[in-house]
């Protein structure tokens, strides 16, 4: 296969130019780095996402000392007192009695790494009584750090798997209404319409409270990737079938017809297949709105259900002012979301950048 | 007989009125009869819009007709609908004008040409005897047999035409028709593949059905031409015939046009009446006249 691989396709070639966009290959860089960190949640985070301390609620973020009284030293951290004060207000203040070593490989609350393989080590950990909170500690005083790496698990998929299913309808929808025409395009795109004519928000909202209110967690999950790649479909169902409109009297087309293949194979072959690059980048551009509906949903608590961790049901932590005035921290994940969003939109700029003149050579002909 | 058109008809609505009342069409084609004899090249010849492509595209079966019958070896394929036609599609191939658009962009013409095999897959079971028909048949179009693993874009416009007419006869076809299938290349590379044509129809017995408005090239390779003007074949005759004893007033004015380059003021528009039919003046020469 060596000689193939001088010959480039031309969607190889406009994949080299995406290589050149330094900003989009820094926005697959961080975006790599989530994914991966999202993946090794349970070993990375130091405490489970439902390990509660009370006595720690709204701690701040731990200082990680390197020093002790002037020399290197293994890294620790110190204990921390609780004290009110005159308010009812906590009040943390280090404990310079207490010392914990940081371990690493540490033995914790045990899991089961994606749902199957049991484990308890983590990567990073104090020994207990010690509280290792590196990014601060929500209201029931569990780890910031360990719930954002176990929500976002949750937000960056629900966006991927949302995006195929609704790739997978609006596909086969447009596909079919664009090759057919005629009739069963008009009953398929009067569908499509129905969907686009009733504003998202609303559409979700209502979609949501059609869905049992006793589902369990994974249930819910499934429940939202569902609604959401509902709404999604039919916008690109449109797009698509327009292309397919002017694909199928493509020469390429007709020519398929005359040695006799099947619908199904021309349309998945010759007709689909010129659609990707349109697809490639609506894809990216349409998978932050996808994070940003579960968020929206478990911000307002009809998406995933505390004690489970989401970027969006972590964010209704800092729905108040004075929470977020005393525990700034709680609105990481807000920042997470941001930069998750921006990475994809950057992605899928510079993606229709380098698609653009295939796109058009595929559009005029 | 290898092919038999009869009072082939399609029209193309032009506006539709509310709940399809007071519709309108065009008639790309209006009642063409033609035969085509085994080994027969016919040319169709006509100004663009006429309905040429139309008519091939109808014979095809690539667009639903509106009414007459396509009788292939006495079969009548006009009745054959959806799934059933599909068989009878290998024994009739097409090239088409345009080589940057007729071969997928995406496929290599290794894949460009297996897949052409579709229909044959009973006969070429394994991926090597694919390969192996596809190696030949590039052979046969004079191209060499390392260009299976490249892309169209890869190729000049003859390059392209020469893939498109070996993927054509991937499944043995015994008509080609080929769609204005030179006219978009220059006249060297048109000289070469209308020499490749020849040699092609002596070695694999083909029978051609030209569409071209170039009448040097129709002239050379036809036995019969047939001039199409306004979705009707106004005149029909064997090539030389044509040329020198031109009867209706189109095919003088498109003579010379081509030959001359002189356009022949009109002294009146050509009409064509519905009740018009072939009439025969001898030397299977036809012409459309009341």
């Amino acid at each position: 296969m060596s000689a193939d691989k001088k010959h480039l396709s031309e969607f190889q070639i406009a994949l080299r130019n995406f290589k050149k966009n330094r900003l989009a290959c820094l926005g697959v860089v961080i975006l790599g780095l989530l994914y991966v960190a999202v993946i090794f949640a349970e070993f990375l985070s130091p405490y489970s996402y439902k390990n509660e301390n009370r006595n720690y609620s709204y701690c701040p973020p731990t200082v990680i000392q390197f020093f002790d009284e002037n020399r290197l030293v293994w890294p620790y951290v110190y204990g921390r007192q609780l004290e009110f004060n005159a308010y009812h207000g906590r009040i943390y203040t280090i404990d310079k009695t207490q010392k914990y070593p940081l371990r690493f490989f540490a033995p914790g609350d045990t899991y089961q790494w994606l749902g199957f393989l049991p484990g308890r080590r983590h990567l990073i950990g104090v020994s207990e009584p010690g509280r290792f909170y590196l990014l601060g500690a929500d209201s029931r005083g569990r780890d910031v750090f360990s719930r954002l790496l176990y929500g976002g698990r949750i937000s960056l998929s629900i966006g991927l798997i949302g995006v195929c299913i609704s790739f997978t309808i609006g596909l086969i929808v447009g596909g079919v209404a664009g090759y057919y025409g005629g009739r069963v395009d008009d009953i398929l795109m009067r569908i499509c319409e129905m969907f686009m004519m009733v504003p998202g928000f609303y559409l979700l909202l209502a979609l949501r409270s059609a869905v049992p209110d006793n589902f369990n967690s994974v249930q819910v999950y499934f429940a939202i990737v569902v609604i959401l790649s509902f709404i999604g479909w039919a916008g690109l169902a449109r797009i698509i079938r327009g292309m397919c409109l002017s694909l199928r009297e493509r020469e390429y087309v007709l020519a398929a017809r005359t040695f006799g293949l099947s619908d199904r194979k021309i349309i998945t072959g010759h007709i689909l297949p010129h659609t990707v690059s349109y697809s490639i980048f609506a894809v990216m551009l349409s998978i932050p709105g996808y994070i940003l509906g579960e968020s929206a949903l478990s911000l307002i608590g009809l998406g995933i259900q505390d004690p489970f961790a989401s970027w969006g049901n972590m964010l209704s932590d800092a729905m108040s002012i004075v929470r977020i005035k005393f525990a700034p921290w709680i609105l990481l994940p807000g920042f997470f979301i941001f930069v998750t969003v921006i990475c994809f939109n950057v992605i899928g700029d510079a993606l229709r950048d380098c698609l653009d003149p295939l796109l058009k050579s595929e559009v005029k002909g | 007989m290898l092919l038999e058109l009869k009072n082939i008809k399609k029209y193309f609505p032009v506006k539709k009125g509310f709940l399809g009342r007071g519709q309108t069409f065009v008639r790309a084609v209006d009642g063409v009869d033609l035969a085509i004899q085994e080994g027969e090249n016919v040319s169709l010849v006509g100004e663009s819009g006429c309905g040429k492509t139309t008519l091939a595209r109808s014979i095809l079966r690539l667009m639903p007709l509106d009414g007459g019958q396509i009788i292939f070896k006495g079969e009548d394929l006009s009745r054959l609908s959806g799934r059933r036609i599909i068989p009878y599609r290998k024994h009739m191939q097409m090239v088409f004008q345009d080589p940057f658009s007729s071969l997928d962009p995406r496929f290599t013409v290794r894949r460009l040409l297996q897949e052409a095999l579709t229909l044959e897959k009973e006969q070429y079971k394994t991926k090597g005897s694919q390969e192996e028909r596809a190696a030949y048949l590039l052979s046969a179009v004079q191209l060499k047999g390392d260009m299976l693993s490249r892309y169209p874009h890869e190729f000049s416009g003859g390059e392209r035409q020469r893939v498109a007419i070996a993927r054509a006869l991937m499944l043995n076809p015994q008509l080609l028709i080929l769609d204005e299938a030179v006219s978009s290349l220059d006249v060297i590379v048109q000289k070469q593949i209308i020499h490749l044509l020849g040699d092609l129809q002596r070695q694999f017995r083909l029978t051609y059905l030209f569409i071209s408005h170039n009448l040097k090239i129709i002239r050379k390779i036809s036995h019969k031409i047939a001039v199409m003007y306004q979705g009707k074949i106004v005149e029909l005759a064997p090539t030389e015939e044509i040329f020198n004893n031109p009867l209706h007033p189109y095919t003088r004015e498109l003579l010379s046009a081509a030959v001359e380059y002189k356009a022949i003021a009109r002294e009146e528009a050509i009409l064509i009446s519905d009740h018009s039919r072939l009439i025969d003046k001898g030397n299977g020469h036809f012409v459309l006249s009341e």
